[in-house]
């Protein structure tokens, strides 16, 4: 096989981001998110700064995040959100919003799920790409958020991560885990 | 998960590769451009490949046609037909023509794809599950009197006195090699002189990595046999392309990558003895490959051979020093490259006569032939090539692929000015 360049560093990250996920889902409590987070991180040699809590809306909270990541060290940032469901899955929107706002940007990735049931089974993990390969896939990212299409969106570009089954239910709010990633120094650092 | 993706647009490669790493992170995607690559040879069934996803069309291609024809072929890989944007007619005229499944660029759909590819592999596997335990499996693998598992026999391509070669594909190469398989011949010492050969031009294209030689992918044994497995070129070797035509400034261009090949295997202390253009492949319309290293030698071991009075190569290409079994060194190789260059430039050899032995008296003795009169700036380079004497030659590879490149400058300066 002729290995793409960078695409084996891509795929460690986003293995890394899921691990991530994967570990906080069996957390036994909201508590130990950032421990578990910075075991995670620090497997791979990286720093884990837990933010706290993103109270913002979804398209607005993904600008918040875009720019911690954007200005902030190589390494891990983590968030929770507390976003209501009805009629809506926001934390695809959050991903849609955030993959606009990362394109081009290579080393920037980020995901945004459920941490139980009651978010729904549907999280998102885009990066610097996304956007290209949602254009690639015949989508205009831009018209598809704006139509709220956010699900088929982002399955275009192979982002979207299925949590079917994932977590016990029994929070009175569904808790939602968002990780920023600077998986490395942009180019010319 | 191995897939190949005939596909022409790298970013599309890249969305199937990223799709299909987010089921199967491991997944091998094998990028086929069709425009670079050119047709996929008759022979080639992908069996390697648990799918073959396969574009509707590319700048100046039609994939419909190619699902024909890649449809008709028994045994070839399920495939994925994608289409540029969502036709039923086109859809169900892709099923008609063998697609086993097909999805959409356009408004890609995650599921559609993976769960596409999905099938397609189980069903492939299953077939290939029962085909290897079928009588024409066992018979596929057959090539002679040996049995090689991991290749199918796609067809004999020669048989020579020593070895056979055959087209075959490869379980774990991309694609179709070519087969060079040799009898067990233990001479009286019981030493396997094939074999000997074999491992020789094994270990020296393995010492030697240099784009323009050959890749060469096992060395086995199989029963009494042993076989090489090497790179197939399917664009053929530089007879067949001198026979379209070329220019000088192309010939030159490819004596320049001759002369540099010639340098590495040189500098590694090792001679060809027997460049020709039937032992020039080309990898690309631009980019030869050297095959054939089973003459080579290591320059110190040249005296034994003269010793059995014994004489290697071809005639028409051989130096005057080759052809009356004296001491070889690199300049001996460079003279057949002066040969091969004059064949590119006039289309034909400089020393014609009715029997080998007269071929070889004149390498030695019979002036330089002159070039045409259109050619004749390049007299001075052929002169210097063809010399009678060794050290009347450029002194090694790197000083001939100097010249050749200067007159290559100088005659494109002047074409362009003309």
């Amino acid at each position: 096989m002729r290995a793409q360049p960078g695409s084996g560093g891509m795929q460690r990250a986003r293995a890394l981001l899921l691990e991530s996920l994967a570990a906080t889902i069996a957390a036994p409590d909201m508590n130990a998110w950032p421990q578990v987070l910075r075991a995670a991180a620090d497997g791979h040699g990286l720093v884990m700064n837990w933010r706290g809590l993103l109270a913002d809306a979804p398209d607005t909270a993904a600008v918040r995040v875009a720019h911690a990541l954007e200005m902030g060290p190589v390494g891990m940032q983590a968030w929770y959100a507390a976003w209501p469901t009805e009629g809506a899955q926001p934390p695809l929107e959050f991903a849609a919003a955030a993959a606009g706002l990362v394109a081009g940007r290579e080393p920037l990735l980020v995901l945004a799920a459920p941490v139980d049931p009651s978010g729904g089974d549907s999280g998102a993990l885009i990066d610097g790409e996304s956007c290209a390969r949602m254009t690639v896939a015949g989508f205009d990212p831009e018209t598809e958020l704006r139509l709220g299409n956010c699900e088929e969106l982002l399955a275009s570009a192979g982002d979207l991560v299925n949590l079917a089954g994932h977590g016990a239910s029994g929070a009175v709010t569904p808790q939602f885990l968002i990780i920023g990633l600077k998986w490395h120094a942009p180019a010319g650092d | 998960m191995r897939l190949l993706a005939i596909e022409q647009e790298p970013r599309v490669q890249a969305l199937i590769r990223h799709h299909a790493s987010c089921r199967w992170p491991a997944v091998e995607v094998v990028a086929y451009p069709p425009l670079e690559r050119g047709a996929i040879p008759a022979e080639f069934l992908a069996q390697g490949f648990d799918a073959v996803l396969l574009a509707q069309s590319w700048p100046g291609g039609d994939g419909m046609d190619w699902l024909r024809d890649l449809g008709n072929r028994a045994g070839f890989a399920p495939v994925v037909f994608m289409l540029d944007q969502e036709d039923a007619r086109a859809r169900e005229a892709a099923v008609g023509w063998g697609a086993f499944a097909v999805v959409s660029k356009h408004r890609f759909a995650h599921a559609a794809l993976l769960d596409s590819i999905e099938a397609a592999s189980h069903r492939h596997r299953l077939a290939m599950a029962e085909w290897r335990v079928s009588a024409a499996a066992r018979e596929s693998h057959r090539f002679g009197d040996a049995h090689i598992p991991g290749y199918r026999r796609a067809r004999l391509l020669a048989r020579g006195s020593v070895s056979h070669l055959y087209i075959a594909e490869s379980e774990k190469a991309e694609g179709l090699v070519v087969l060079k398989v040799t009898p067990s011949q233990r001479d009286d010492s019981g030493i396997d002189q094939s074999f000997e050969r074999f491992l020789q031009e094994y270990e020296i294209a393995e010492r030697i990595r240099h784009p323009n030689i050959v890749h060469l992918h096992e060395l086995g044994i199989a029963d009494d046999h042993a076989y090489l497995a090497m790179e197939y070129f399917p664009l053929g070797d530089l007879r067949r392309r001198m026979k379209a035509g070329l220019s000088p400034a192309e010939s030159l261009q490819y004596a320049v990558q001759l002369a540099e090949v010639l340098g590495a295997i040189h500098e590694a202390g090792i001679l060809h003895r027997d460049l020709k253009p039937g032992n020039v492949m080309l990898r690309t319309a631009e980019q030869l490959a050297l095959i054939d290293f089973g003459m080579a030698k290591q320059a110190a071991l040249q005296m034994e051979l003269t010793d059995k009075g014994l004489i290697f190569g071809t005639p028409h290409y051989m130096s005057p020093e080759q052809g009356h079994g004296q001491r070889l060194d690199a300049r001996s190789d460079l003279y057949s490259l002066g040969v091969v260059l004059f064949e590119l430039l006039t289309g034909e050899k400089p020393y014609r006569a009715d029997n080998p032995m007269t071929v070889l008296y004149m390498h030695r003795n019979t002036p330089i032939p002159r070039l045409d009169p259109r050619l004749a700036r390049l007299q001075p380079l052929m002169d210097r090539l063809l010399a009678k004497e060794p050290e009347d030659r450029y002194a090694d590879a790197a000083a001939t692929a100097t010249a050749i490149c200067a007159a290559r400058a100088q005659w494109l300066a002047e074409a362009n000015g003309a």
